[in-house]
């Protein structure tokens, strides 16, 4: 992590802690947890901490750094992981984590999933999701500004498409922390 | 080639040193009162750096600005006799040696690993703000301070047809009036935008 929490994606530590302990699996004493986004992986550390629960990470992270890891872009390593080896995985993505979504959702997986959804300044969406939910590139390049302001709606449109009929999330403009679960139907939230 | 350079403590008045006019280094009252804090709870840990003297017997100070500083306004060292612990050189060093040792005793440190530094037992953010630490630096790793609430949103698959209707700006406000009319109609959904 940087010097100050002005250049991390940290300040709400405090909120996916407690998003985390409260929206884990039930009745586990020991969870393995798929940390696509690491970083220095401060937020398992903390859920681990304050759950007294096992938790056993496998971090993925594009930075090098000290300690295990799976070093580089998560979508490759993902590609090859076998999820049903994990109870939670986790998306605390700097951006929109559309791809790594969808491949969880064409693997079927049925644990917990843990989010980051933030949209940029410019608010731009990836074309492929809003392709899904039946806008064409076309009609977004001619308008984009209208994907900037409606961004999370259609985002919880695009999740909704893929079977997902409950999130819990705790949000700020738009910054939105956020998780569901795969079981039953990936509605049990 | 000059002559290696070793170091000694000595007791020095206080009044022989010398700041540096251009040192980068500043000191809020806040700081001032921090160091004022560790200097009365732990006394003078570090000596001051300075060099060796000049004919006058005055030494540039080269490390503890700011100590000396709090030490002279808020201690009892209020006369220029007072001696304080100094490291001082085994050789004079040049003007350019003084600025590079008073630039690299400020910047070549370990830094600190705010992770870390949170799993210190016993240590709380309060204790941290207390000695110093300011809340920014520490929101990145205070993680039992809640913010937000939590929310529940319940979903389902919305069949759309989506169209597009772009038109020029001057027949935006006519094209809204005609569309409009289909707002009531359930099933439609209408979102306006411009570029």
């Amino acid at each position: 992590m940087a010097e100050t929490n002005k250049k991390t994606n940290n300040s709400y530590l405090g909120d996916k802690v407690a998003l985390r302990i409260k929206n884990l699996p039930k009745g586990k004493r020991s969870l393995r947890v798929l940390d696509c986004y690491s970083g220095k992986g401060l937020i398992w550390r903390a859920v681990g901490r304050l759950s007294g629960l096992e938790i056993v990470t496998l971090p993925i992270d594009i930075k090098e750094k000290d300690g295990f890891h799976l070093p580089g872009e998560n979508l490759a390593w993902m590609e090859s992981i076998d999820f049903s080896r994990f109870d939670v995985v986790d998306l605390d993505a700097y951006g929109v984590p559309y791809e790594q979504l969808k491949m969880l959702f064409e693997k079927k997986y049925t644990g917990v999933v843990f989010v980051t959804f933030i949209q940029t300044m410019y608010g731009q969406l990836p074309y492929g999701m809003l392709a899904d939910i039946g806008f064409p590139k076309e009609m977004v390049e001619k308008i984009p500004t209208l994907f900037g302001e409606s961004g999370w709606q259609y985002f919880l449109e695009w999740l909704a498409w893929n079977g997902v009929t409950r999130i819990v999330h705790r949000s700020n403009a738009r910054k939105h922390y956020f998780t569901f679960n795969c079981a039953a139907g990936r509605g049990a939230g | 080639m000059k002559q290696a350079i070793t170091w000694t403590t000595q007791k020095v008045r206080i009044g022989d040193l010398i700041e540096w006019e251009d040192n980068p280094v500043k000191l809020s009252r806040k700081e001032a009162g921090e160091i004022e804090e560790s200097l009365r709870r732990f006394g003078l840990v570090l000596p001051l750096v300075a060099n060796a003297p000049r004919e006058d017997k005055k030494r540039r100070l080269l490390d503890g600005h700011q100590r000396k500083k709090v030490l002279i306004v808020y201690s009892k060292m209020n006369s220029e006799d007072d001696l304080v612990d100094v490291r001082v050189p085994s050789r004079k060093l040049s003007d350019r040696e003084c600025e590079e040792l008073s630039l690299r005793l400020r910047r070549n440190q370990g830094k600190l690993d705010y992770a870390a530094l949170v799993e210190i037992p016993g240590w709380e953010i309060p204790d941290f703000m207390e000695i110093g630490f300011e809340e920014d630096e520490l929101a990145g790793v205070d993680f039992k301070t809640e913010k937000l609430k939590d929310k529940v949103e319940t979903m389902r698959p919305k069949e759309m047809l989506r169209i597009l209707i772009s038109v020029p700006v001057n027949e935006a406000l006519t094209t809204r009036s005609i569309v409009a009319q289909l707002e009531n109609v359930p099933g439609v959904e209408i979102v306006y935008g411009g570029n």
